[in-house]
């Protein structure tokens, strides 16, 4: 009996120990990609040099021989930042979370953003894969021992956040004037905004991310919607708490001028809600939604958001 | 000849004390019955004696060594133990269930060797559980586990077998059918075997040797005939009793008094 | 009653062991297709390997196989093996034929572990190996010692208190737990799908840790079978025929409890597992832990192997998380068991 179990435990070590040796050397964690085919030899005698680096939100340097000919998205800030470089044709795959513009769809799919496929990122074999910190660093891992670089971009959730993402994406795929472009104009339809406010007497708001039997949510002080709102010519009424989570009572004691919905909040909801029922913004309808994506994601589209926030919050102002 | 020697044994439950000095010595083939009131530390004693307490103070002599110097084997090869019920979860069949009995003997992992089978046999023949050892223990009626389990005992080839109550749970019929096993076990196969009792009418008929346990000690000891009298009864149990005598086996009975039926 | 099985059940696993390793290697969201599976992990054999070509195929492929598909496959393996021997083992101390590896708290200090880890930032640095492992470890150890030091008094370890106190803590863990959820929206999804279990993630780091651990574990628990046949009748009775009770609860208790804590530190806590596989398995081959023990550990790794493949295959790129699949799988094949026994048990 004895010698039946120890029998057992020598097999059974011996064929992991195969599979594990004949396994190799895993492959090493290289930041650098397989060489790139550069296009049709230059007839000159001195070529440039295409090499360069670039720096991720992580503070990892990764320098490529050549601009990657394709990458994989796993966020849909970047998918969106990609979109608007114009970068799309080289996008090999994109998460299930992007859902815009509507091209995107035509592209595969890699699965969750934190748990992405990585099977199928590395059999898609890309030149750079653009991440956020929201995918699980053990796949992060896992596809770089696969010798494909990975490039985190994850900022601040602000302006400046959002620009930096931008610059990040068109630095990795050697679009930086291209990503300029789309920073400088956003810095200019984000200053007009401010400018068309400044002076105006500034109306109180609410944003509402969610009510009813789940809890009622806003953007506490510090977040980046509360910062939008105290920019647009508005106060944010709930900046006396940080965080997420609010009261009703507290809502209707300050009975903002205007509400913000987000996508959770349906409008006819709040008209049979208890407490935001007898707001003067529910009785006088001054409740306008927001898109959520544009105005969650660090990418192209924050801009627009915030126009269209200062419009809901001054309508007068933008006839 | 003397197989077991108790001498001031002591045992405490944290500060409250249990056995307070028992002094008994046990003889080679006899059958031997633990009485007492409920608390007197009858089930305490077997508990130190098979192992699964330990004295705080005393000594136990097994012929001239010392139960505490032993190792659970080798006591489990001089004591055996047979427990008033036992309810085992698994399915496990009756012949498994005897076998385990030769614990002391071997590996539990390694298979039965012929000695062993030997001695499995041996004990279901003594014990008649021979056409049930492909049975579930489970499956068994009252009387028939308590055979398996007095089989187990037996392989474990002991000189003493400790018995707790073994028929406080089972029918008339089953309770006369494992007295007389038990009693057999003693007279045909020499075995020791100290059964604590609870029915001082079948202590009478059974038990050569009595010992009438009160507070944790032994306060008498000696033949049926002289242990079961009204006085010693009433002043070690506290009830009012009649003892006469069993025309069918000659021991004595008792018969507890009541204040209603009561001819005196 | 069943009879003794004999070699042939395990030669049978055994070769349903391989063969679940290499239909698992053949699947996959890469469609690498099974012929070439076969010829990429032959071609890593010392000798056969020189006969192979695979030059034609891609090099992600090799890396798809060996950095991803094998870690995870041994990984399931390790998992199944672990949870399933520990199911027996702490069904046999309990005496309980409803016990499960995760009765003392251990499961419930993993995820409190794990919790605090996902909070405290696993992202703090992108390339540190495993802090929600080690954290997740360090809960399940500290449960464990509580729940044993409660439980035991001047040596003796009773087995109603220890389950008791088990229960106690799982409760107090899970109060920590969802005051957790509650101050950290943003990684409760990702707490709730820790628990849930999920083989993503594995590498040949995580079968380095595992593998010794499980196996050593596994060996010596099995070497305790035949004893744990004689503890599983009663305490009393154990003592009474030669066994050191006490010494052998605590043995069986460290490294069951050691065993499972690995397990469960780098896949989550799989349920059903621990608490079916011996289930099922009693029903083959009887209550004999020397053979169920042994047969156990062979069925667990391969219900959960084939489990992981099909998690990680049926709707790719989508992973379902593998504790919801060990209980929809494993579910209906009880109760038909259960039917077919119904006569037995009641009696």
């Amino acid at each position: 009996m004895k010698r039946k179990l120890v029998l057992f435990a020598a097999v059974f070590m011996a064929l992991a120990l195969i599979l594990a040796g004949c396994s190799g050397q895993e492959a090493e964690v290289s930041k650098t990609p397989e060489p790139t085919p550069v296009g049709t030899p230059e007839p000159e005698p001195t070529p440039v040099d295409p090499s360069y680096t670039v720096t991720d939100s992580q503070g990892n340097e990764i320098t490529f021989d050549d601009v990657p000919e394709s990458f994989v998205s796993v966020a849909p800030n970047i998918t969106e930042i990609v979109f608007a470089l114009g970068a799309e044709n080289k996008m090999l795959a994109r998460t299930d979370w992007c859902n815009y513009p509507a091209e995107v769809f035509d592209y595969d799919s890699v699965g969750n953003i934190d748990q992405p496929d990585v099977e199928k990122i590395i059999s898609l074999e890309p030149g750079v894969v653009l991440l956020t910190e929201m995918t699980a660093k053990e796949l992060a891992l896992q596809i770089q021992d696969a010798g494909i670089p990975i490039f985190v971009v994850d900022n601040e959730e602000t302006f400046e956040g959002a620009y930096s993402c931008i610059e990040m994406v068109g630095a990795v795929l050697g679009l930086d004037e291209e990503a300029e472009t789309i920073v400088t104009d956003m810095k200019e339809r984000i200053q007009a905004v401010m400018d068309k406010v400044a002076g105006t007497e500034k109306k109180t708001v609410y944003y509402v991310m969610g009510y009813g039997e789940y809890g009622d949510y806003t953007a506490g002080k510090g977040t980046f919607i509360s910062d939008m709102i105290n920019s647009a010519g508005a106060t944010n009424v709930a900046d006396d708490t940080e965080g997420w989570s609010y009261s009703v009572e507290k809502l209707v004691e300050h009975d903002p001028d205007v509400l913000l919905l987000s996508m959770w909040a349906p409008a006819d909801g709040l008209k049979e809600a208890t407490g935001y029922k007898d707001l003067t913004a529910v009785k006088t309808d001054m409740m306008f939604t927001l898109d959520d994506d544009s105005l969650q994601r660090l990418g192209p589209r924050i801009a627009e958001a915030f126009e269209t926030m200062a419009m809901a919050i001054h309508p007068e102002l933008f006839e | 000849m003397k197989v077991m020697e108790i001498k001031d044994l002591q045992f405490s439950y944290g500060s409250l004390g249990v056995l307070r000095g028992v002094d008994m010595d046990f003889y080679k083939g006899t059958f031997y019955g633990i009485l007492g009131p409920n608390g007197c530390g009858k089930s305490t004693l077997l508990k130190n004696l098979y192992g699964y307490l330990k004295p705080s103070s005393g000594t136990v002599l097994l012929g001239s060594k010392k139960l505490g110097s032993m190792k659970p084997r080798e006591r489990a090869k001089r004591i055996a133990y047979v427990p008033q019920d036992s309810h085992i979860d698994f399915d496990y069949t009756v012949f498994d269930v005897i076998a385990m009995g030769r614990n002391p003997y071997h590996n539990a992992l390694d298979n039965l060797g012929s000695d062993d089978m030997e001695q499995i046999e041996k004990a279901m023949a003594e014990t008649s559980t021979t056409h049930l050892k492909d049975k579930s223990i489970n499956e068994l009626s009252g009387g028939e586990k308590q055979r398996a389990l007095i089989a187990r005992a037996f392989a474990q080839d002991s000189e003493i077998i400790l018995m707790d109550e073994p028929v406080s749970m089972l029918d008339i019929n089953h309770q006369i059918e494992i007295m007389d096993l038990s009693r057999s076990l003693a007279d045909r196969l020499d075995k020791t075997i100290v059964c604590v009792l609870h029915d001082l009418n079948l202590a009478a008929q059974y038990a050569q040797h009595i010992f009438l346990m009160k507070d944790g000690v032994v306060l008498k000891q000696g033949l049926p005939d002289e242990i079961l009298d009204a006085d010693i009864i009433s002043e070690v149990y506290g009830a009012n009793v009649f003892v006469g005598t069993n025309e069918i086996s000659g021991s004595k009975i008792v018969i507890p008094l009541s204040r209603h039926n009561n001819p005196f | 009653m069943k009879k003794r099985a004999g070699v042939w059940i395990y030669l049978f696993l055994f070769a349903a062991l391989v063969a679940s390793v290499i239909f698992s290697a053949g699947k996959g969201s890469a469609d690498i297709g099974f012929i070439n599976s076969m010829k990429i992990i032959l071609s890593r054999i010392p000798f056969i390997g020189r006969n192979i070509d695979i030059q034609a195929l891609p090099e992600s492929y090799s890396t798809i196989i060996f950095s991803i598909r094998l870690p995870r496959i041994l990984t399931s393996i390790l998992c199944g093996m672990g949870l399933s021997v520990c199911g027996v083992v702490f069904q046999g101390m309990f005496r309980n034929p409803m016990a499960d590896p995760y009765v003392l708290g251990i499961s419930s200090g993993a995820v409190l572990g794990a919790a605090i880890a996902f909070v405290v930032g696993t992202q703090a640095a992108l390339f540190n190996f495993a802090l929600v492992p080690l954290f997740a470890f360090i809960g399940a150890a500290v449960a464990t010692t509580v729940v044993y030091l409660i439980a035991q008094k001047k040596g003796q370890l009773s087995t109603n208190i220890l389950i008791l106190s088990g229960i106690a803590i799982g409760f107090l863990c899970s109060s920590i737990i969802s005051l957790i959820i509650i101050a950290s929206r943003e990684q409760a999804h990702r707490i709730i799908f820790w628990t849930l279990g999920s083989m993503t993630g594995s590498s040949w780091k995580t079968v380095l840790v595992m593998l010794p651990i499980i196996l050593v574990g596994t060996v010596v628990l099995l070497f305790n079978s035949g004893n744990l046949n004689i503890l599983s009748t009663g305490d009393e009775t154990a003592v009474s025929l030669g066994i050191n009770a006490t010494a052998l609860k605590k043995i069986l208790l460290a490294v069951a409890s050691l065993v499972t804590a690995v397990s469960v530190c780098f896949c989550g806590t799989i349920g059903f597992v621990g608490l079916i596989i011996p289930h099922a398995v009693r029903f083959i081959t009887g209550p004999d832990h020397r053979r169920l023990m042994p047969v156990s550990a062979l069925a667990g790794s391969i219900f959960l192997l084939l489990c992981d493949t099909a998690a990680r295959t049926l709707f790719a790129p989508q992973e379902i998380p593998i504790g919801v699949l060990t209980s929809l799988l494993g579910v209906p094949f009880f109760i038909s068991l259960l039917i077919r026994n119904k006569r037995r048990i009641a009696a």
